[in-house]
């Protein structure tokens, strides 16, 4: 004969002692947002520093010139050579103090002397002027194609860097969605699972409670089996042991007092003593409400 | 005055009597109960099972999220070692030192790689310690179930002895106080009842031994029904 009664779970009726199983549930799912929070934040720090890190090296890459800037390259260059170093330009030192009259000169020369140059005005000598040799003939300028083919090169190097820039940045938002998203699903997910795990200890205590206050008033129903998956089986089986050992003695007072009564009765002593008949009447009572809760 | 003062107790092996329900001779299969650290795990299933999952859980998030994090140091420090082997093959630093340069790509890969055993450490610590906090501290919690569920065992298992002793109240802080009290007011309930009908069949055994000329059958009924509702009585001592 089967004891269990076809109880089913519903998620109607998952909470049943709200006090127990809130508590357990929301410090699993409470300690999982923490986690999720602390690490998480954590996460993101190193992403950003990674992200930081990453981004730098792209930046950092060397791309072919373009036309544009070769051709500025180059014009620069022959400017660097055309042009001869221009004189410094010093500033003229102040006037020699005029040596004391009186005082002879000194006669060693100074840094000054040596820069200083003697200009002959009524001189008869040929001056010829230094020329500056021709600069070299520079690279001939690239043709059409090969500029297209050098701005095809830069524009596709340019290309590549905000493809990894994107993709780097990318792969931090994705860091962070999925930080989010898992965290709070997982969160939600704990929530659930620790509802229906207590509910698996509050279900039978649930179950006892009822029992209990049956007990209380006197009824002895008959107590049926836990559901399959339910926990708390051992001290449901004290339980049941505690419910049988209760019957028992309401069992055994029936008989005894039947007993008793039966054999009062027969041997007529409730009519002679009116304090035993009296107390006959009591224990009518207590029988009849032994026999009404033992059903 | 004297009504103030409340009753003596007696105290033993550091407990009040009462505080958890005494064994009777050769009663049950429990050991006797004792608050101590091993005590903690008084229903192992009960209190395992959620230890084990939470700190699962806990050390899951922990290794996922440690991983990621240890992924992205490894990716950060595998840039800066491209960047380094870039330092070296970039014409623009030909005019360095090429010992300075080797001497800073050493000093910054050390660093690098001891920034990268650190966290790595730190990682384990931080999950090692949070599984040994975790797993004592929902010991303590699930012991607060798991102790008054043990309580009311052992009360559950004197009951169908058919004995009702006094119960008492639960320890602070422990939890299923409303099934406690339930079953207190159960036990309170069935323990009246039972003392109210051994008084009723005590006052008939005696109206009837008192009564004249009882018959012999009659008494010894009688004298039954007598003797079980003393021992009725004393079940409830």
């Amino acid at each position: 004969m089967s004891q269990q009664r076809g109880y089913k779970r519903s998620w109607k009726n998952l909470l049943i002692n709200k006090r127990y199983q809130l508590r357990f549930t929301l410090f699993m799912a409470g300690l999982a947002a923490v986690l999720m929070t602390a690490l998480g934040w954590w996460v993101i720090r190193v992403a950003d520093e990674a992200t930081t890190v990453a981004k730098s090296r792209a930046r950092g890459t060397v791309c072919p010139p373009s036309a544009a800037q070769a051709a500025a390259k180059a014009a620069e260059a022959a400017a660097a050579v055309r042009a001869p170093a221009a004189p410094a330009l010093v500033a003229p030192a102040p006037p020699k103090a005029d040596p004391v009259a009186g005082e002879p000169a000194t006669g060693e020369p100074t840094a000054d002397d040596a820069d200083r140059k003697v200009q002959l005005d009524e001189s008869s000598m040929t001056l010829t002027e230094e020329v500056a040799p021709p600069p070299p003939p520079g690279p001939p300028p690239p043709s059409a194609e090969e500029q297209a083919r050098m701005n095809a090169a830069h524009a596709a190097c340019e290309a590549s860097i905000d493809r990894k820039l994107d993709a780097i940045e990318h792969n931090r938002s994705m860091i962070v969605l999925v930080l989010i998203v898992s965290g709070v699903l997982l969160t939600v997910g704990l929530a659930l699972f620790g509802i229906k795990m207590t509910h698996k200890v509050a279900g039978p205590l649930h179950k006892v409670t009822l029992y209990l206050a049956k007990l209380r008033d006197g009824r002895y129903d008959k107590v049926y089996d836990l559901r399959k998956g339910d926990q708390l089986v051992e001290f449901y089986e004290h339980f049941k042991h505690a419910h049988a050992g209760v019957v028992t003695m309401e069992q055994a007072d029936v008989e005894r007092i039947k007993a008793a009564l039966d054999a009062a009765v027969a041997d007529g002593v409730l009519d002679r003593s009116p304090e035993a008949k009296t107390a006959a009447a009591a224990l009518r009572t207590v029988l009849e409400r032994k026999e009404a809760s033992l059903g | 005055m004297a009504d103030d003062i409340p009753p003596a107790v007696v105290v033993q092996d550091g407990k009040v009597p009462g505080d958890v329900p005494a064994k009777g001779a050769g009663g049950g299969s429990r050991p006797k109960y004792k608050r101590r650290v091993a005590n903690y795990l008084i229903d192992k299933r009960l209190q395992l099972r959620y230890v084990v999952i939470v700190t699962l859980v806990s050390m899951a998030i922990a290794g996922t999220l440690g991983y990621l994090i240890y992924q992205q140091e490894h990716r950060a420090s595998a840039d800066l070692v491209a960047g380094l082997d870039d330092l070296a093959n970039d014409p623009t630093l030909k005019d360095f030192d090429p010992e300075t340069l080797k001497d800073y790509q050493r000093t910054t890969m050390a660093d690098i790689e001891s920034r990268d055993r650190k966290l790595v450490l730190q990682m384990l610590a931080v999950g090692v310690g949070l599984t040994v906090i975790l797993s004592g501290y929902l010991i303590i919690m699930t012991h607060k179930v798991a102790g008054p569920l043990y309580k009311v065992g052992l009360y559950m298992e004197q009951m169908a002895e058919g004995r009702f002793r006094e119960t008492t109240p639960l320890r602070r802080g422990d939890m299923l106080q409303d099934f406690y009290e339930a079953f207190r007011e159960m036990h309170q309930a069935v323990r009246g009842r039972v003392k109210h009908d051994a008084e009723v069949m005590a006052a008939f055994a005696t109206a009837c031994a008192a009564a004249p000329d009882v018959g012999a059958a009659a008494r010894d009924e009688v004298d039954e029904l007598g003797k079980h509702a003393d021992a009725r009585l004393k079940s409830l001592a």
